[in-house]
């Protein structure tokens, strides 16, 4: 077991580890979000914290309902109805965005950070152009003139692997194959090669075999812009094979953090391991899956303990209090009780 | 050997595309498709979107008549079965599909729809098919109080088994499964699987599993088809195909879906399509 003065120099290893001589690119620093309904208030995203460094893929996997969407809509202000911050804050390079107003945002979305959506198809405008939709930014942000906007995004559509792209710029969105939408809004939110991209389950709706150029397009933006990326997904598999470092959510809070070699090889919170446990994988035979039994505790009546104490199969009685965040070693933290030396 | 309980041969369907008719040209969803499930087994359908799998179940649940070719059940053509033996057909064919939300009526209790299988084919009385719903709903592992329950009182998870229920209400001898579990979380995916697989052996069903996942496919069947552009372009055990593909393109699909291992990445893929 760790003592406090142990895990303190964790703590600051991983400060380290992750290059603490600058500011993070994106920082959520206790963020909370609730919902106020007519059933009460709904806390959907409870104290999360999170960094993505320069140059890092971040993944932050969670199963649906466990906000792990709302916290990146909520970073940049588009949080539906009813939605507020209600604590924490989130910082752009060290910039605050929650208390921006929303025409700084606006000049701040698509330029410094932007986001890649689940379904392409619903966020292209079906009525124009490719070419106007990818060039928009520069016109918007930069004030440039469509003909040049225009020369400029095919490049942007040959960067990201579009065939004879000034014919295909030209076209509409339906006219494109999926994976061809979903590069196109990639080619869309690199267009001004921001700081930071968010991308919400960017291949979920994919074959596999275009998922896999998609992450492999990703890949190579990082290598060759630097760009920091927050990948949010709940496909382990994604996870493994883009991030570097996971930070994993349940019912609204961070269970775990690491590297993504810890997470996967000594995954330390019940939680991940019966993720881990319970996905079916093509490369290995398994016998039986593990099922977690029940469902995620309802946004409007948490558990006062730990969140996941009623479906885990090694609670115990301290599991009625809330866990904090324990480093276990220097590239990774778990919130669990079972981390916690006496 | 026993001969087959579904034979599938040289199944085709076209459907007509769109546009003007001179530029119009049919989309063949299947190509000369052959297969043959045996008693007590599960077969695996696995292939991306597009590649005609749900529309080679739809032709054997025969909501859909094919092009060419012919399906036997029981060594029966379905497609020529007379009324009364159509309807002795679709009792011992069921099916679970995709969205629980949307394959049950929102304004009929878990109750009433599990009983009304029981009802459309004048099996038993009111009192003997209560016992059969109580006793359908512990096999799934839902308890007596979902009969009074409503589809959107139900979780995800809940409403899967629910639908699980329904399909086995009339025990029949071949269940179809249509990507049963691609709208569950994980956690709730491995139950619903583990529930198919020990529903399967309880009662001695046959399957037919279709998914886009390879993962779930693996997990569930003893025989796989790997599914390409309307044909079956490898078939063979399950453990075989997986852990030593032939076809070239079962091959890339393998290699594409990522292996929850981070030192196993993948070289990447060429990104020229």
């Amino acid at each position: 077991m760790i003592t406090a003065e142990q895990e303190e120099l964790m703590r600051e290893q991983i400060r380290h580890h992750r290059c603490s001589d600058r500011s993070p690119t994106l920082e959520f620093d206790s963020l909370t979000v609730e919902f106020k309904s007519r059933r009460g208030t709904a806390r959907v995203v409870d104290r999360v914290s999170l960094q993505v460094w320069p140059g890092e893929i971040v993944g932050l996997i969670g199963e649906s309902g466990s906000g792990k969407t709302i916290s990146a809509m909520s970073a940049l202000g588009l949080a539906p109805r009813g939605a507020s911050v209600t604590e924490g804050d989130v910082r752009l390079s060290g910039e605050s965005l929650i208390s921006m107003s929303e025409a700084d945002l606006r000049k701040v979305r698509g330029d410094r950070l932007s986001l890649i959506p689940q379904d392409a198809m619903r966020a292209l405008n079906p009525v124009l152009r490719i070419d106007k939709q990818v060039g928009e930014p520069y016109v918007i942000h930069r004030g440039s003139n469509w003909s040049s906007a225009r020369s400029r995004v095919v490049d942007l559509l040959a960067d990201v692997h579009i065939p004879s792209p000034a014919d295909r710029s030209v076209e509409y969105p339906h006219q494109y194959s999926g994976g061809m939408q979903q590069r196109a809004m990639i080619a869309m939110g690199l267009a001004l090669e921001p700081e930071l991209l968010i991308a919400d389950e960017p291949t979920t709706a994919l074959d596999v075999t275009v998922q896999a150029q998609v992450l492999q397009l990703l890949r190579e933006i990082r290598e060759n812009h630097g760009t920091a990326i927050l990948f949010i997904t709940h496909d382990l598999g994604v996870i493994a094979e883009l991030c570097d470092w996971v930070y994993v959510i349940y019912a609204g809070a961070i269970m775990e953090q690491g590297s993504v070699e810890q997470i996967f090889d000594h995954p330390r919170h019940p939680y991940t391991d019966a993720l881990l446990k319970s996905t079916p994988t093509v490369h290995t035979v398994q016998d039986e899956l593990m099922s977690i039994p029940g469902q995620i505790p309802s946004p409007f009546s948490l558990p006062s303990g730990c969140r996941f104490a009623d479906r885990c199969d090694r609670r115990f009685d301290k599991c009625s209090k809330e866990p904090s965040m324990h480093a276990v070693s220097p590239d990774h933290m778990a919130r669990c009780w079972l981390e916690v030396g006496e | 050997m026993t001969s087959p309980l579904v034979e599938v041969q040289s199944l085709s369907k076209s459907f007509t595309g769109s546009g003007p008719f001179w530029r119009r040209r049919d989309v063949r969803a299947l190509v000369n498709v052959d297969l043959e499930i045996r008693a007590g087994e599960t077969v695996g359908i696995v292939g991306e979107s597009g590649s005609g799998k749900s529309t080679l179940l739809r032709i054997i649940l025969r909501l859909m008549r094919p092009t060419s070719g012919r399906v036997l059940i029981e060594g029966h053509d379905i497609n020529l079965l007379a009324r009364r033996d159509l309807r002795l057909m679709r009792r011992s064919v069921q099916a679970v599909f995709q969205d629980p939300t949307a394959s049950f009526n929102p304004r009929q209790s878990i109750g009433a729809a599990l009983a009304a299988p029981l009802e459309v084919h004048g099996v038993g009385n009111s009192v003997s098919r209560a016992e059969k719903v109580q006793e359908t709903l512990d096999l799934v592992g839902l308890n007596g109080s979902f009969v009074e329950r409503y589809p959107h009182q139900l979780s995800g998870g809940q409403r899967q088994r629910a639908s699980i229920a329904r399909a086995i209400m009339l025990r029949p001898k071949l269940l179809l499964a249509d990507e049963p579990t691609s709208a569950l979380d994980v956690s709730v995916q491995a139950q619903i699987l583990n529930l198919f697989k020990k529903t399967k052996s309880e009662l001695g069903l046959t399957c037919l599993f279709v998914s886009h996942n390879l993962g779930v496919i693996r997990y569930v069947s003893d025989k796989v088809a790997v599914m390409y552009q309307g044909q079956i372009v490898e078939w063979g055990d399950s453990e075989a195909v997986f852990s030593n593909p032939r076809h070239e393109y079962t091959q890339t699909l393998l290699a594409a879906v990522p292996e929850a291992n981070p030192h196993n990445r993948s070289k990447g893929p060429s990104l020229v399509s």
